[in-house]
């Protein structure tokens, strides 16, 4: 009976360590404080540390998802040389929501500054004043990053179920 | 009583263990608006239509709100500070340094309403393998442990209910009606509660009242109110009922849920009037074929499965499961799916869901066919009691 609990106990935490993996990691993130309208915020500027960037995360709002307005989201250097441009659409803009904004890996990222800018003749759509910047390696690897977030909860948590446990393993359950 | 321990205690170790991990927006927003009776807002209907939040309406019953804005504030204590901030985030924050916690915390309530349940279960049946299969079959544990969906409150209900309707019907039909004030459902029980109690038809009169007392008691205060009607009694369900039809011509159509449910009604009435001990296979049926007849959200077919359990057989059950997820895992939205996950890992939010319409229809069709078969077995096949 153990051992029949115990298959899909290995094959769950299995599937959750699975979904741990990922390619891209995240390499920066400035978090937010409140939603502005794009025409009263200021590009972003930062320095990754890691070579590959290859994604950014905008968090935005469209009120009542009505606006269908394009957008146009460039990474450019110091020099003010556009390194990748990402056109979007209101439509895919939701109340709030996180945009995703994907390009091919910037191979020489690393230390290197660069701008985020965001432009359009929105009137309604606003943007968080923060963001999260990822970048790609090489392979697939676990990321427990999300899990060390919050050491506290994790103790209580991992406490809670192994208390649970030793009831369990208590030779008058196993009557 | 059956030795329950071991089961439960399984189960709580997998529930709670699982919690954290797995997200549905559902539970969200329905806290998000619950977090409202905190702040001395006790029409949560026409605050809503008046103050429009990203959150929406609340579409359900009014306990559903009472009970969760009560809970609110110890979650909320509990959680810390970032919890409300949370709530008011779209349904795609995932990625926020508390959300194990969160999720934990506002599954707890629903967990130990599960536990509860298949102990109250085991109160029921005899049969050893019973705690087991309500624990740990597929749809209990994605509709509970992965999506958090409160479903099982009004499940332990009518679950009571059962228990308790022979010796006390009138006690049974008050569960059946507190249950209706958080999900609307129950009410479909009540008549068969009354056919089967009694063969007289006064006391079966006043023992429906007796179910529609509570249920008129909570939802009383907000009659008056537009928007209860349309986001709650004009909502899901009630909606989706309506539209399995035939047409007749002449704008007229041929409803079938409510053809079938009629005929229940009757064969209740004529066939098995004052027969107490086929409770269970009516409830298993006014619950499970409005259901599966219909574009069903998948919780809800957590409405008929402690009384499926009830009467099992491996054969009907692996059929039902199996149909079940199957029709499940191919709704085109991704917090049905892999969505469930982004807690661990956010960007899985960016998958597409895989859509195959033929596929999803297929295992549906299947699903209505091992539903019949369960039902007609149920209500004419077996006069097996189940009660210990």
């Amino acid at each position: 009976m153990r051992l029949i609990l115990l298959g899909p106990f290995i094959v769950l935490v299995s599937s959750l360590l699975a979904s741990l993996a990922s390619r891209n990691r995240l390499d920066t993130e400035v978090p937010g404080s409140a939603y502005l309208p794009l025409a009263e915020t200021r590009p972003f500027t930062f320095t990754p540390t890691h070579s590959g960037l290859n994604i950014i995360l905008l968090r935005m709002k469209n009120p009542d998802l009505s606006d269908t307005s394009g957008f146009v989201f460039t990474i450019s250097t110091a020099t003010g040389q556009v390194l990748r441009q990402v056109n979007f659409s209101g439509r895919n803009i939701g109340d709030p929501s996180d945009i995703r904004l994907q390009f091919a890996p910037i191979s020489d990222s690393v230390n290197q500054p660069l701008t985020l800018t965001t432009t359009s003749s929105s009137p309604s759509v606003k943007i968080e004043n923060g963001f999260r910047a990822y970048y790609r390696t090489s392979g697939l690897s676990l990321n427990l990053a999300p899990l060390t977030r919050d050491p506290l909860f994790m103790v209580v948590w991992g406490l809670l179920v192994y208390g649970l446990i030793r009831i369990l393993a208590d030779p008058r359950f196993s009557r | 009583m059956r030795n329950v321990k071991r089961p439960l205690l399984v189960a709580a170790v997998f529930y709670f263990f699982i919690a954290p991990f797995f997200f549905h927006p559902d539970i969200k927003i329905i806290y998000s608006l619950a977090g409202f009776l905190s702040q001395g807002v006790f029409n949560i209907y026409s605050y809503t239509a008046a103050h429009p939040i990203p959150a929406g309406s609340f579409v359900y019953p009014p306990l559903a709100y009472f009970v969760l804005g009560l809970l609110y504030p110890v979650i909320n204590f509990l959680a810390g500070p970032g919890f409300a901030s949370w709530l008011a985030m779209g349904n795609d924050a995932v990625d926020v340094a508390g959300i194990f916690r969160y999720l934990f915390l506002i599954k707890t309530p629903l967990i130990l309403a599960l536990l509860a349940t298949g102990w109250t279960l085991s109160k029921i049946s005899s049969r050893k393998e019973i705690p087991w299969i309500w624990f740990f079959n597929p749809l209990t544990i994605y509709a509970v442990g992965f999506m958090g969906q409160i479903d099982i409150l009004p499940v332990m209900l009518t679950v009571l209910a059962l228990v308790i309707a022979k010796p006390k019907p009138f006690l049974a039909a008050l569960l059946l009606g507190l249950a209706a004030a958080f999900k609307t459902y129950p009410l479909l029980f009540l008549p068969f509660l009354a056919l089967l109690s009694t063969t007289s038809l006064k006391r079966s009169a006043l023992i429906f009242a007796a179910g529609i007392a509570p249920y008129l008691l909570f939802v009383a205060p907000f009659l008056a109110t537009p928007a209860f009607y349309s986001d709650t009694l004009t909502s899901g369900l009630t909606q989706r009922v309506l539209q399995l039809a035939l047409p007749l011509g002449y704008a007229e159509n041929l409803y079938l849920v409510p053809v079938i449910m009629t005929m229940l009604f009757l064969v209740a009435g004529v066939l098995h009037r004052g027969q107490i001990h086929r409770l269970p296979s009516y409830f298993l049926a006014a619950s499970l074929l409005p259901v599966v007849l219909s574009h069903f959200h998948p919780q809800w077919l957590l409405w008929s499965l402690p009384f499926i359990i009830l009467r099992f057989e491996w054969l009907s059950l692996a059929v039902f499961f199996t149909s079940a997820m199957g029709t499940i895992l191919l709704f085109p939205d991704k917090f049905l799916t892999w969505g469930l996950i982004s807690p661990l890992n956010p960007q899985i939010l960016f998958l597409p869901p895989f859509v195959n319409p033929l596929l999803q229809s297929l295992f549906h069709s299947v699903l209505v066919g091992v539903s019949l078969w369960i039902s007609l077995c149920a209500l004419f096949f077996s006069d097996r009691s189940s009660s210990s």
